[in-house]
Parts: structure tokens; C-alpha cells; sequence
């Protein structure tokens, strides 16, 4: 036990080992974005790795992108301010694997077997035979990968000032500027293999820590007890949110994995539609592993400060570099730390790529342009990733609103577009071209509205239920009543491949 | 204007949506009966979604090992939540809780049977049934052979904007 409140600046702890591990991991991810650039042929390499990979590959990089920056820096900052109500999201995961893999897993890899698929717009199109759907669906992944991209970037920067003690600019340019060089060169190549590593050393280094914080906080009893003196609600099932809010994060986050195109989209670079067979435990134990950490740190430090080891952080965000710096030994520290980098990275990369897929190929389609080669793609999927990270950046600095604003429904925007599109949609005969545009377009415009009401006027249900389940549970319902009352050959005038792939 | 439903095949959508409906309905209505009526739709549809992912597959083998894949799925769930609930309602401010396991009881039946058991059991299921039910070399052989056949064609009329 210590006998005075810590101080709250992890960064005047930062030591050289820790310093020195997050540059040497960021060094090696640039060396394997140069590597995986040689290895880049074509634009199927580019988009969808050629498909080369195994189950171990997919299914780590699926699990890391979704773990995301969120996950390492804000899940513990929620689980510090909220308390146990977090939960409803770190569950959510573990489940919503295997749900995607039974929904989705095999229907996706097939349609890639079919038809020259590389984007998550390309399924919808072939699904529906629809460029309207094609163009909404891209435009509703678009405006997702501008705000979750906004969010990472801003999450890369956060980590990067607070390890190396310099501006929030420089950091911004420093991970951007690795990130840009794996991406732009490597494609989905060096993504999936950086994925990989990040995801091994995400998984390692939570549980390792989780025992750390356990031990170091007196264990789950201590914690709890330590909470429930000072704010009982925190101890509880809800935490300090909303019942509905929780309930309603775990319906969103375990129905809408299977419309999130940086999952979804992982499963057309599986080499055979057989190694499927242990993509969901490997994704949902990863999962449950890296998320140990952030519930051990978050409570950990909530416990702290009720009992008075810690004042109360100005920023939730910093319980978890605060812990590591303070709690952990150098080496590991400056190993999670660079995790927590590789988080934020893995998941930009896999924005990026469908971001550039969008407006290098499924919008200029939908528009009726086709490529005089596939070299002249190639240059242009290029092309179109520098210009989502700079756009990115631009709207990250200068319209910071956008972010702001998107980032309220980000997973909410793909879930409610793609969850009743594909995951129904690819199950089921009925659904219809004109179900599949007002389902979208309900999507887009609901979500939308719904943020700019929430941001500028303050809009939320009154229950305190998430807006973007709400979103999700209406474009479903869209889909399946428009469907039900239009076009009753729809069910026989699907492409007899694509109905292979329904009936198989 | 008529309605196109295929009971047969559309059995699952159609419990779905009458899911979906009620879930939204308890989402806006809120309360402790509307959170708990959210609450067990959830679980209703995380089933219903499961039933029409397998679908194809139920088709071409047998519906049992799913129907007994979501029952199982749904009584954990169920189970899960009656407790969550039960405990929680029971002490809804948490002051001076009873503890299970390092936690207040009902934060406890989250973390202990909300969190991995039903995560657990649905995650091995998939490898478990996967050769039997969902896909083996037999099915990857005759799939490939059947696209070795032309493919743009459709199986009845046509009503796409444009060819792929």
C-alpha cells in the first residue's frame, strides 16, 4: 500500500527500455510494410492478399482489428469511469465470433470463390445485382472508415505523446506516417502480417498484466469492495450507465461483428473455405484474452482512487498508461505500450485499405468507370490510400466536428448498413434489391441524423438505450417488411452462383 | 399490393422481425419491464440469427444439431439473465452487497456465466459441427464443380441494372 496519492503525468515516468521498445516495434512494422510492398502484384494481393492466408493469420487479424485502439486506451478509461458497466461491451466479443462465423464465415469466403469479389460493396453488389446498393453501401462504409479512422488517429497520437513526451502533432506524424508506409506499400499483405504480430503480442502481454494488476490491486474482492464503499453503483452489474445502455451495447456489439466490414472483409483472404473450421475460438479466446487487461486496469485504477493511492485522473484515458508505468516493470510496460500502438495500427490498416477499396474501385464502378489494367488499379488503390490518410488527417485537425460527429455511430453506421444486407441477405432467398436500398438507405440517413441530433442537440432515448441499436434494429426491420411486399420473383431471379452460395 | 412469404423457408425471418419489434418497442417503452423484456429478446434473436445463418446447411442435413445448438445457446442466456435479474432487483443500488467470487452477486453472474460460457459452448460448437453439417471436401468438390459450369446465368427471368 502506498502512503500518498501517485502523481498523474505517466509520461515524466516513461524511461528510456519502454521509449526504446514502442520505436524498435515501430521501426519493424515499417520494415515489414517495405517487405510485403515486393510481395504486392496485383490488386487482389492489394485488396484481399491474394488470398494466401491460413486460419491463424485471418483469424488474428480479424480479432486485432476489432480490438482496436478503443479497446487498450478506452476500454480501460470506461471501465475506470463507469465501472462494471463496461462489461456489456468486453463480453460482447467472445460471443459475436462465433455468431459472425455461423452467420457469415462460409457465405463470404464462397462469394469470393464465385465472383471476383475484393470489397465488402463488390458482396452487396453481386448479392442484389444493384450499383444503387453498391454506391449506398460504399458510401456508408466510407463515412465509417472517415470516423473510425479519425478516432485511431487521434488514439496513436494520444499513445505516442504520452510514451515519447513530444507534441501531439509530431506523434500524430510519427504513426501516421508508419502507418502510411505499410499501408500504401503493402496493402492487406503487410496488414494481415503486422495483424499478427500485434495480435500475439496484444494476447501475451493483457494476461500477463491482468495477473500484475490483479495483484497489485488486492485481487477482484479488494477491488469491488474498494468501489462499493465509495460509489456502490460502479460495483454493479450496470455500472454507472443506463440499464438499457448496456443491454443495448451487447445486443449492438454481438449482432453488429458480423456487419463490420474490417471483420467480414478478412474472411475472403482465408486460402480455403475448409480452414474456417477454428477461425471463431482462435478470434473469440484472443478476444477474451486482450480484453483481461483493460477490465483489470480500469477497475484497478477506479479502486485506486476510492482509496485514496491515486487522485482522481483528469482524463479516464490515461488509466491504463498510467498503471503500466507506474505498476509493471519497464520491459513489459514498453511492450503493452507498443500493443497498444499495434491496436490502433492494425485497425487503421484495415480502415485504410477498404476506405482506398471504396474510392478507388466499388464508387467509381457504381458509376460505370472500369480500368484499362489491373497495374492501373493497382496505382490507383495506391493512390487512394494516401488520400483517405490525408483526408483523414485533414478532418482529424480542421474538421474536427466530422470526427466527432461520425465517431458517434461509427459502429453503428456499418452494423446497421451491412448486418441486414449480408448477414441476413446472403441467408436468406427474400430479401430483394428494393428491401436491400431502403435498408441502406435507412442505414445512412438514420445514423446520420440520428448524430447530428445527438451532437447538436443533445438527443438521446430517453431510456438511455445506444441510438445506433436502434438504427441497426430498424434497417433490419426495413429490410425484411420491403422485402416481404416487393418484387415476388426476387427469390428466382438470383444469379445461379450467388444462389449456390446461399443454398450451400 | 401482395406479400410474398414462403412459410417454409421464411419461418426464421418472420420470428425475427416479430423479435425485432418488440425489442424496439421495449427499448423505447424502457422501465424494469421493458428491460427485462429487451433483454430476453436479445437472447430470442441472437437464436433466430444463428437458425438463419444454418439454414442452407439444415437443409441439405438435418435441423436437429442446430435446433440443439440455439436451445442450448438460449438456455445459458436465459439462465443467465433470470439470475442477473433475480439478484440485481433484488439489491438494484448495490449497498453492502453479498459477494460471489470477488464480486456483488449480480456483477458476478456477468462476469462468471454471461461473459465465456455461452461463448465457450458456441465457439467449439462451430468446429464441432463444422465437417458433419457445415462444410468438408465433399461439398468444397461438388461447389467447385458446379462453378466450373457458366456462372452469369440466372436461374429464372432477371431483374439486375446491369451485368456483372
Amino acid at each position: 500500500m502506498l502512503d500518498v496519492p501517485l502523481q498523474t503525468d505517466p509520461t515524466e515516468s516513461m524511461n528510456a527500455i519502454m521509449v526504446g521498445i514502442v520505436l524498435l516495434y515501430l521501426a519493424g512494422v515499417a520494415i515489414i510494410g517495405i517487405w510485403a510492398a515486393k510481395q504486392t502484384k496485383t490488386t487482389e494481393d492489394f485488396l484481399v492478399t491474394g488470398k494466401r492466408f491460413g486460419i491463424w493469420a485471418v483469424a488474428f487479424a480479424a480479432f486485432a482489428s476489432v480490438m482496436s485502439g478503443f479497446g487498450f486506451i478506452g476500454g480501460p478509461g470506461l471501465f475506470y469511469s463507469g465501472g462494471y458497466g463496461f462489461l456489456w461491451i468486453a463480453i460482447a466479443a467472445p460471443l459475436a465470433f462465433p455468431i459472425s462465423w455461423f452467420v457469415l464465415g462460409k457465405k463470404m469466403r464462397l462469394m469470393a470463390e464465385v465472383r471476383d469479389i475484393l470489397t465488402i460493396p463488390d458482396a452487396a453488389y453481386a448479392r442484389y445485382e444493384s450499383e444503387t446498393v453498391r454506391l449506398l453501401v460504399a458510401v456508408s462504409v466510407l463515412l465509417g472508415v472517415i470516423s473510425y479512422l479519425g478516432v485511431q488517429f487521434l488514439a496513436v497520437a494520444f499513445i505516442l505523446e504520452t510514451v515519447l513526451g513530444v507534441s501531439e502533432i509530431v506523434a500524430l506524424l510519427i504513426g501516421v506516417g508508419v502507418i502510411g508506409v505499410y499501408t500504401v506499400g503493402g496493402g492487406m499483405i503487410a496488414g494481415v502480417y503486422t495483424d499478427l504480430i500485434q495480435g500475439a503480442i496484444m494476447v501475451v502481454g493483457s494476461v500477463v498484466v491482468f495477473f500484475i494488476a490483479l495483484d497489485t490491486a488486492g485481487g477482484f474482492v479488494q477491488m469491488s469492495r474498494d468501489i462499493a464503499q465509495a460509489s456502490p453503483e460502479f460495483a454493479g452489474a450496470f455500472g454507472a450507465f443506463p440499464i438499457l445502455l448496456g443491454l443495448s451495447w451487447f445486443f449492438l456489439f454481438v449482432v453488429g461483428n458480423s456487419g463490420q466490414p474490417h471483420m467480414a472483409h478478412k474472411l475472403y483472404m482465408i486460402r480455403d473455405t475448409n480452414l474456417l473450421k477454428w477461425g471463431a475460438p482462435i478470434a473469440a479466446l484472443s478476444y477474451f484474452a486482450a480484453s483481461l487487461m483493460m477490465l483489470a486496469l480500469g477497475v484497478g485504477m477506479r479502486a485506486f482512487v476510492e482509496n485514496g493511492q491515486f487522485v482522481a485522473l483528469g482524463n479516464p484515458d490515461m488509466a491504463a498508461p498510467l498503471f503500466l508505468v507506474e505498476f509493471t516493470p519497464a520491459v513489459l510496460a514498453g511492450v503493452v505500450l507498443a500493443a497498444a500502438v499495434g491496436a490502433v495500427m492494425s485497425t487503421s490498416d484495415a480502415f485504410i485499405n477498404i476506405g482506398a477499396a471504396n474510392l478507388a474501385r466499388d464508387i467509381p464502378q457504381s458509376l460505370g468507370y472500369v480500368y484499362k489494367s489491373d497495374a492501373a488499379e493497382l496505382q490507383a488503390h495506391r493512390l487512394a490510400n494516401i488520400i483517405i490518410i490525408i483526408g483523414s488527417l485533414i478532418l482529424v485537425y480542421y474538421v474536427e466536428i466530422l470526427v466527432g460527429l461520425l465517431g458517434v455511430v461509427g459502429w453503428g453506421l456499418f452494423a446497421a448498413a451491412l448486418v441486414p444486407l449480408l448477414g441476413i441477405g446472403l441467408n436468406w432467398r427474400g430479401a430483394t434489391k428494393e428491401g436491400a436500398i431502403a435498408a441502406a438507405t435507412v442505414a445512412l440517413v438514420g445514423n446520420l441524423g440520428l448524430a447530428i441530433v445527438v451532437t447538436f442537440y443533445d438527443f438521446g432515448l430517453s431510456t438511455g438505450a445506444a441510438v445506433e441499436a436502434l438504427t441497426l434494429i430498424v434497417a433490419t426491420v426495413v429490410l425484411i417488411v420491403v422485402s416481404l411486399f416487393t418484387d415476388s420473383g426476387a427469390r428466382e431471379a438470383i444469379s445461379a452462383d450467388i444462389s449456390r452460395v446461399i443454398d450451400a | 399490393m401482395t406479400i410474398n412469404i414462403n412459410v417454409r423457408e421464411d419461418k426464421y425471418i418472420i420470428g425475427s422481425l416479430l423479435t425485432l419489434l418488440v425489442i424496439l418497442v421495449s427499448m423505447i417503452l424502457g422501465g424494469t419491464t421493458g428491460q427485462i423484456v429487451f433483454s430476453f429478446g436479445t437472447i430470442a434473436f441472437f437464436g433466430l440469427y444463428v437458425l438463419i445463418g444454418t439454414q442452407s446447411s439444415a437443409k441439405q442435413h438435418s435441423l436437429k444439431p442446430f435446433v440443439s445448438l440455439v436451445a442450448g445457446l438460449v438456455a445459458i442466456l436465459g439462465i443467465g439473465f433470470a439470475l442477473l435479474w433475480y439478484f440485481h432487483l433484488q439489491n438494484p443500488g448495490y449497498s453492502d452487497p453479498a459477494y460471489w467470487l470477488g464480486f456483488p452477486r449480480a456483477t458476478a453472474v456477468v462476469v462468471y456465466v454471461l461473459w465465456m460460457p455461452p461463448a465457450l459452448y458456441l465457439m467449439f460448437a462451430y468446429p464441432y459441427l463444422f465437417e458433419t453439417y457445415i462444410w468438408n471436401e465433399k461439398k468444397a468438390q461438388t461447389f467447385r464443380e458446379m462453378n466450373a459450369k457458366p456462372t452469369a446465368e440466372v436461374v429464372d427471368g432477371g431483374d439486375s441494372e446491369s451485368e456483372n
